[in-house]
């Protein structure tokens, strides 16, 4: 659940926060943090309590993180993950069709049996499919939050902010005009058998 | 089953085109055609003549709904080619808009090749 940072913390205890944050993004999404990390929690506790005031220009610079390095540090990693698994994907697919091709080597039973397994491989490659489209929606929804966020900053005078926001919101009149992000398919997710439901439909 | 019929599979996703590609080969389809969207396929369309289309929903700029709807209003050798939809996705409302468009069949991914199998079966003969 998210919770918002109590209002209350001073500009180091707002500083510690931030670099836990950004370790966590640069991390190496093997879930073992850094020193860095460590150290700052360390800080943070040590901090706690010490009832310094937050000055404007931490208030301000604050949202600002959020939508220059924060948001796009966490679009870039989704992307990256999304890139890696289709890689790893082409090359379990190029190995699988090698193997296909010399299947007629073998004896016929040897063939069907390995036949039958390399189809399982295949098949499972399907995985890069289903989170390549759903890390896609997650990327839309972090854009979309970033989007806001320098819409935010823009009515409170942030220059940088205003020029992001103009030109994500010209790309968007462009791509709504050549009909790019109007996908309209089903939008729930599947998260158990429907097929046998939607067979159901046809048999009608 | 005629595996001698010409396929075409219409998918955005390379690896998703590669893996049905594959186990349509592996059913015995050796002429087996593929396009990125909606648009690619209807320029494919107009100059061959296909047995069966096996299309993804969500593609850009056309989508595979807006795709089945454009074959159907066609007047072409394709206007009547099966169509089987596949998607990761679905919802009643969806399913029953496609099928109230034209289509033949659904295939909801994952997928197993016995499924693909039994679905071209069916639109097939």
């Amino acid at each position: 659940m998210n919770k918002p940072l109590p209002s209350d913390l001073n500009k180091e205890q707002r500083s510690a926060i931030e670099s836990v944050v950004k370790d966590i993004l640069e991390s190496d999404l093997s879930g073992q943090y850094g020193g860095h990390t460590l150290k700052s929690l360390h800080e943070l506790q040590q901090q706690e309590g010490s009832g310094e005031a937050m000055s404007p220009t931490a208030l301000a610079e604050q949202p600002c993180d959020i939508s220059e390095k924060h948001l796009p540090t966490i679009v870039q990693n989704l992307n990256s993950i999304r890139s890696t698994a289709e890689s790893a994907t082409h090359a379990i697919m190029n190995a699988t069709e090698n193997i296909q091709a010399l299947l007629g080597m073998l004896d016929e039973k040897m063939e069907q049996l390995i036949r039958k397994e390399l189809n399982m491989i295949v098949q499972a490659c399907a995985f890069q499919d289903l989170t390549g489209q759903q890390m896609t929606r997650i990327v839309d929804s972090v854009e979309e939050i970033e989007f806001s966020v320098d819409g935010i900053l823009s009515s409170m005078g942030n220059k940088n902010a205003a020029r992001r926001y103009k030109e994500i919101a010209a790309r968007r009149v462009k791509e709504k005009a050549s009909g790019k992000k109007s996908l309209s398919g089903p939008q729930n997710i599947v998260v158990k058998d429907k097929q046998a439901e939607i067979d159901n439909m046809f048999d009608t | 089953m005629n595996t001698k019929t010409p396929i075409l599979v219409v998918d955005d996703y390379k690896t998703m085109v590669r893996i049905i590609r594959n186990l349509l080969v592996q059913l015995g389809f050796d002429d087996v055609d593929d396009a990125s969207d909606g648009s690619e396929a209807l320029q494919r369309m107009s100059s061959k003549r296909y047995g069966l289309v096996i299309s993804d929903w969500n593609m850009e700029p056309m989508n595979g709904l807006d795709f089945l709807k454009a074959v159907r209003a066609g007047n072409g050798d394709n206007t009547q080619v099966p169509f089987i939809m596949v998607t990761a996705e679905s919802k009643q409302s969806s399913v029953q808009e496609a099928k109230e468009a034209g289509v033949n069949n659904y295939i909801v991914k994952p997928f197993s090749a016995d499924t693909l199998r039994t679905k071209i079966d069916s639109v097939l003969g």
